[in-house]
C-alpha cells in the first residue's frame, strides 16, 4: 500500500473506534467493584486498611482551594466506573477505564459545561552510586565510580471525563555519552519522556496519541520490577525505545484475560525527529490464561513491530514473546525478543534474551537475579554478550527501596573489539522512590 | 502475608504497562463489557491497512545503500539541522571521488567496525587493546610536512580531529585500507600503470601493516622516535618535501590567498581556486571580527614558544568556504596577522578551524579522556609529533562559543595527495615505500606515552602482535583490501543515495533550527551543490 492508502486507513481506524457505540451505552454493564472487593491487581488495598505508601488524600478534608467533589465516598484512586462519558458536571469524572492511581491526586471543580478534572501526579526516582572495574588482558585493571541519578521521571497525568491527558519529563544528561559539548557543560536537563493525549471510550478502548509509551519495555520493566538496577537489556543495547511518536489503541479482553494493542511511531524514539517516511507499526497481544485462580499473576506476552529507522529506511523489524509471572512475593520472567535490523544495518539480526527474577522471602527483603544474552549478530555466529546481575533489596519505607548489586558483563571476543570496555564488573547500589 | 510484598499496588506507577490502564481485573473480580464483534473486526481491519500502507515496507533501496544514508546523515544531523547547505557540500565534494568519500566516512567505517562488518572488528592481534594515543583518521592525505621552529620539514600527522585514545588496530586498520584505496585509484592518467598499481594493492598494504609492527618492536626496545626531515628515495614524499621546500621559499599562500594595495597586504575575496567554485573566501561576520582579538589572544596562550603579541595584530580576516572533506561544513577562517614585522612581506596566514568531537570506538569509563576538545587536541598533538614544536604556531582556542583549532596556513605545509600518485610516483615500489614509511610513522605516534608520566605503550603493542609481523601484516592487509573495495562499492552507493535522498540524504532543514542571524552569516554562502 502507498501513503495514498494512509488516509483510508486512517478513517478506517476511526471508524472502528466510532463503531462500536453500543459497548458505550449501557453504563450499567459497568460493575462497580465495591471498596471491599476490589481486584486484587488494582493498586489500592481495602479501604480501612490502606497501607502507607498509598497515600489517599481525605475526601472530607481537601485543601480548601481544591474543591472535592460531594458524591465519592470512595478514595481518589479507587477507580469510579460509574461516571459515563457526558455525565451530569460536577460528578467525579473519572473516565471509565481510566485507571487508578496510587499516588495523590486532585479534583478540581471547573466550569459547568466541563466535567470534573483529576490531575494525578507520579515520580520516580532512582539515586545510585556504582563502582565499575573494566577487565583488561594488558593494561592494568581499570576502575572509575560515580554517584548517579539513572532515573528521574516526573508525570502528571490528567482526566477529564472520557479524555485524558498525560505529560511525563525525564532527568537526561546535555550531552552523549563520550561528548564534550552539552548544555551550560553536561548539565542535567529536563526532556518530554510522555505527551499524549488520548479518549477512553469505553472500559474497553482506549486511544493515545503524542508522544506514547511503546508495547514491549513497559510490559517487560512492569513484570521484572528490576529497573532500579537499569532498563531491560532491550533497551540498553538500542532495540527497542520505551517510548516514541505516534499514536496507539488498545482493547481490553473482558474478565481480565489480557488486552491487544496496535500502535504506529515515527520509529525513531522519543529522542529522535523523524527521518524517512515509513512509521513503524508495533501490535501487541497480552494474555493471562487463568485470571481468576491461582495462576492469576502469569501472563503470555508476544509483540511484533514491522519498523524502519533512518533516512535510508533501513529495516528494524522485531518480535518479542515473553513469559511472565506479576505474583506478590514472586515476580520475573523471561522475554526473547528478534530484531531484523540494528543499527540503521537492515540485514544484520540480532536477539536478546532476557530472565529475571524478583522474590521476597520475608517481607520487605528483596532477592533478585537478571540475565541476559544479546546476540549481536545472529547470522554471524559468536557474537555476544552476557551480563548477569544478583541483587539484594530492602524496602526500607514503601515506596522506597533499596538495592545492593553486583554484576558482570562478559562480551565474546568480537563483541569486545566493538565495544572496547565491555567487559567489567559493577558493584551498584541504588535508592529508588516512585508512585 | 502474601499481599505484603511485590503487589501491584507497591509496584511505580511509571514502570506500569498502558494495559494495566485497561486491565481493571487480573483476577476476574470484575467483567467488562465485551467488544463488539463489528468493532474488532473494523479495528483488525484497520490495522492491517495501517501495517501494510504506512510501514514504508516496498521501498525501492538496497539495505547497504540505506546503511550507508541512514549512517552518514546520523553522525551529521547536529550539522545537516543547522548548516544544510555546508553539508550538502561536504557530500557533493564526498560524492566527487571515492577517496574523497573515504575522508568523510569515518562514521561509516566507525559503525562497521562496531557491527563486525566482514570481520572488521575480528583479530588474532587483540582488536580492543591496548589503547594508544590513537590519530583516528589515520589515513594517507592526514599527513604532511610540518615546519619546525628550526625551519625544518617533518613529515607528520596533520589532522586530529578525530584523534583520542583508542585502540592500536583502529588506525593501523584505517591506514592499511587507506593504503589499498590508494593504490586502486592511483594512476588515474594511465591504464596500465592502474593495473599495475590494483594488483598490487595488498602488497601495498601489507607493507604498511609489517613497517607498522616491526618499528614498534623496534621502539620496545628502546630505539629512538625517528623523525622523517628527508624523503629518502621514496618519489612520493621527494615531491612532497620538494613541493613544501618550493611553497617555503615562494610564500605561495601570500601569492595564493593575499593581494597587496597601497603597501598593504589582505585576504582576497570570491573564489580561489578558479577550478572550484567552492573554494571561496568571503568578509567575515560582524561579531565574528569582534571575537578575534580575544581568540587570538587565548590561542597566543596555548603556543609553547608564543611569539610576542604584536606577531599576532590583525591585518585582515576571512571566511574560508569549500575547504576539506569532513572538516567541510565546520567554520574555517584565515586571519592575517602582521607576523614578527610591520612588512607586509612577512604577514603570516592563520586558518581557524572549529573542531568537534572525535569519533571513537569508546572504552572503559569515564570514556573521556580529555577535559575539553581543545586540550584533546593540544595534548595529542604534542604527543604525536616528533618533538612537540613540530607545529610552532599550532595552538587552540575559543570563538563565537566555538572551541577552535589555530594553525599557521603556508604554502611551505603540504599534504600528501592520493591525486599525485602517478608516474614515478604511482608505480607499486614506490607505493609500498610510501605505505612502509606511513606505518613506520603510525606506530611512532602510537609508541608514545598517553599522558606524561605514563610508560610507553609499545610493548603492550608487541606483545599483542606477537612475534610473527608477518602473519599480523597478512591479516591487516586482507582486510584492508576487503575494506577497500567495500569503499569503492559505497561510493557508489553514497551517490545513488544522494540521487534518490537529496543533497543532506533526507533530512530535510527545518525552520526551528535555523541559527541566529550572526551564525546564520557565517554559515551561509556556498553556492548550491550541483545535482
Amino acid at each position: 500500500m502507498r501513503p495514498r492508502l494512509v488516509p483510508l486507513a486512517l478513517c478506517a481506524l476511526i471508524a472502528c473506534a466510532a463503531g462500536q457505540s453500543r459497548a458505550d451505552e449501557p453504563a450499567a454493564n459497568v460493575p462497580v467493584p465495591s471498596a471491599p472487593s476490589a481486584p486484587a491487581n488494582v493498586p489500592v488495598p481495602s479501604a480501612p486498611s490502606a497501607p502507607a505508601n498509598v497515600p489517599v488524600p481525605p475526601a472530607p478534608s481537601g485543601p480548601a482551594n481544591v474543591p472535592v467533589p460531594s458524591a465519592p465516598s470512595a478514595p481518589a484512586n479507587v477507580p469510579v466506573p460509574a461516571a459515563a462519558p457526558g455525565s451530569a458536571p460536577g460528578t467525579p469524572a473519572l473516565a471509565p477505564g481510566e485507571p487508578p492511581l496510587a499516588g495523590p491526586s486532585v479534583r478540581l471543580a471547573l466550569p459547568s459545561w466541563m466535567p470534573d478534572v483529576r490531575v494525578e501526579p507520579g515520580l520516580d526516582l532512582v539515586a545510585a552510586y556504582a563502582f565499575r572495574g573494566t577487565v583488561s588482558k594488558t593494561g592494568p585493571f581499570q576502575w572509575f565510580h560515580s554517584f548517579e541519578v539513572p532515573r528521574a521521571i516526573g508525570i502528571v497525568r490528567v482526566a477529564a471525563g472520557p479524555a485524558v491527558a498525560a505529560l511525563g519529563v525525564e532527568g537526561v544528561y546535555s550531552s552523549s555519552e563520550g561528548a564534550l559539548v552539552g548544555v551550560a557543560g553536561d548539565s542535567f536537563v529536563v526532556r518530554i519522556r510522555e505527551a499524549r493525549v488520548g479518549y477512553r471510550l469505553s472500559d474497553w478502548l482506549a486511544v493515545d496519541a503524542g508522544i506514547v509509551p511503546t508495547l514491549v519495555i513497559p510490559v517487560i520493566d512492569a513484570a521484572f520490577g528490576l529497573r532500579a538496577l537499569g532498563a531491560a537489556a532491550i533497551e540498553q543495547r538500542g532495540i527497542a525505545t520505551p517510548a516514541d511518536l505516534g499514536l496507539s489503541a488498545r482493547v481490553t479482553f473482558p474478565r481480565g484475560y489480557g488486552s491487544v494493542a496496535v500502535s504506529a511511531y515515527n520509529g525513531e524514539g522519543y529522542t529522535n525527529r523523524e527521518l524517512n517516511r515509513g512509521k513503524n507499526i508495533e501490535l501487541a497481544a497480552l494474555f493471562h490464561p487463568a485470571p481468576g485462580g491461582s495462576f492469576a499473576p502469569l501472563g503470555l506476552f508476544a509483540a511484533y513491530q514491522n519498523g524502519s529507522s533512518g533516512t535510508g529506511l533501513s529495516r528494524a523489524d522485531r518480535v518479542t514473546a515473553a513469559l511472565l509471572w506479576e505474583g506478590d512475593r514472586l515476580r520475573g520472567g523471561a522475554a526473547f525478543t528478534y530484531a531484523f535490523g540494528v543499527a540503521d544495518e537492515g540485514r544484520r539480526e540480532a536477539a536478546v534474551v532476557e530472565a529475571s527474577l524478583r522474590g521476597e522471602p520475608v517481607p520487605r527483603l528483596i532477592l533478585a537475579a537478571r540475565f541476559s544474552a544479546y546476540l549481536r549478530d545472529v547470522l554471524a555466529g559468536d557474537d555476544h554478550v552476557l551480563s548477569v546481575t544478583g541483587a539484594l533489596g530492602f524496602r526500607i519505607a514503601p515506596p522506597f527501596e533499596v538495592f545492593l548489586a553486583l554484576g558482570r558483563s562478559m562480551p565474546g571476543p568480537v563483541a569486545l573489539a566493538s565495544q572496547p570496555g565491555s567487559d567489567f564488573w559493577e558493584g551498584r547500589t541504588a535508592a529508588r522512590f516512585a508512585f | 502475608m502474601f499481599g505484603l510484598a511485590t503487589s501491584r499496588a507497591q509496584l511505580p506507577l511509571l514502570c506500569r504497562t498502558s494495559f494495566d490502564r485497561l486491565r481493571p481485573s487480573l483476577r476476574g473480580a470484575a467483567t467488562l463489557p465485551a467488544p463488539g464483534r463489528r468493532s474488532l473486526w473494523a479495528l483488525a481491519f484497520a490495522t492491517a491497512l495501517l501495517a501494510g500502507g504506512i510501514s514504508g515496507c516496498g521501498e525501492a533501496r538496497d539495505a547497504r545503500t540505506g546503511e550507508v544514508a541512514s549512517v552518514l546523515a546520523r553522525a551529521d544531523m547536529p550539522l545537516i539541522r543547522t548548516r544544510p547547505e555546508l553539508v550538502a557540500g561536504k557530500y557533493a565534494v564526498m560524492a566527487e571521488d571515492a577517496y574523497s568519500f573515504f575522508r568523510g566516512t569515518v562514521p561509516l567505517a566507525l559503525h562497521d567496525w562496531q557491527a563486525n562488518r566482514d570481520g572488521a572488528a575480528e583479530s588474532a592481534f587483540g582488536a580492543d587493546e591496548p589503547l594508544v594515543l590513537s590519530l583516528g583518521d589515520a589515513h594517507i592525505e592526514n599527513f604532511g610536512t610540518l615546519r619546525a621552529e628550526d625551519g625544518t620539514f617533518g613529515l607528520e600527522p596533520n589532522d586530529f580531529d578525530s584523534a583520542d585514545r583508542g585502540p592500536y588496530l583502529w588506525d593501523v586498520r584505517r591506514l592499511v585500507a587507506a593504503a589499498a584505496l590508494a593504490a586502486r585509484l592511483s594512476n588515474d592518467d594511465d591504464e596500465t600503470a592502474h593495473d599495475a598499481a590494483s594488483a598490487a594493492a595488498r602488497d601495498i598494504a601489507f607493507a604498511a601493516a609489517r613497517s607498522y609492527a616491526e618499528t614498534m618492536a623496534s621502539l620496545a626496545e628502546g630505539a629512538p622516535r625517528h623523525r622523517s626531515s628527508e624523503p629518502g628515495t621514496s618519489p612520493v614524499l621527494t615531491d612532497l618535501f620538494e613541493r613544501s621546500a618550493k611553497g617555503s621559499d615562494t610564500r605561495s599562500e601570500l601569492v595564493d590567498l593575499t593581494t597587496t594595495a597601497s603597501g598593504s597586504r589582505l585576504l582576497r575575496r570570491g573564489i580561489v581556486d578558479p577550478t572550484d567554485p567552492r573554494s571561496q573566501l568571503k568578509d567575515l561576520p560582524e561579531a565574528c571580527l569582534h571575537a578575534l582579538p580575544a581568540a587570538l589572544s587565548a590561542y597566543r596562550a596555548t603556543l609553547i614558544a608564543p611569539p610576542p603579541p604584536s606577531f599576532f595584530q590583525i591585518e585582515d580576516a576571512a571566511r574560508e568556504l569549500g575547504s576539506g572533506v569532513a572538516s567541510f561544513p565546520r567554520v574555517r577562517v584565515l586571519v592575517l596577522v602582521r607576523g614578527p614585522t610591520a612588512s607586509p612581506d612577512d604577514d603570516v596566514i592563520l586558518e581557524i578551524k572549529e573542531i568537534g568531537d572525535a569519533l571513537g570506538l569508546g572504552h572503559a569509563p569515564p570514556d573521556v579522556s580529555f577535559d575539553s576538545l581543545q586540550s584533546r587536541v593540544l595534548h595529542t598533538t604534542r604527543s604525536a609529533w616528533a618533538t612537540p614544536s613540530a607545529a610552532p604556531l599550532w595552538g587552540t582556542s575559543e570563538m563565537l562559543g566555538f572551541p577552535v583549532q589555530v594553525r599557521l596556513r603556508s604554502g611551505g605545509q603540504k599534504t600528501l595527495r592520493v591525486s599525485r600518485l602517478h608516474g614515478k610516483r604511482g608505480t607499486p615500489e614506490a607505493l609500498t615505500d610510501l605505505a612502509a614509511h606511513l606505518g613506520a610513522l603510525l606506530a611512532r605516534v602510537h609508541a608514545s606515552p598517553i599522558f606524561e608520566g605514563d610508560p610507553s605503550p609499545a610493548p603492550d603493542v608487541v606483545a599483542a602482535i606477537g612475534g610473527d609481523s608477518g602473519a599480523f601484516a597478512a591479516e591487516q592487509a586482507d582486510l584492508g583490501v576487503a575494506a577497500a573495495e567495500r569503499v569503492l562499492a559505497d561510493h557508489q552507493r553514497f551517490r545513488a543515495a544522494l540521487a534518490d535522498l537529496g543533497p543532506t540524504l533526507g533530512v530535510v532543514p527545518d525552520e526551528a533550527d535555523a541559527p541566529s542571524p550572526e551564525l546564520a552569516a557565517l554559515y551561509s554562502g556556498l553556492p548550491a551543490p550541483e545535482r
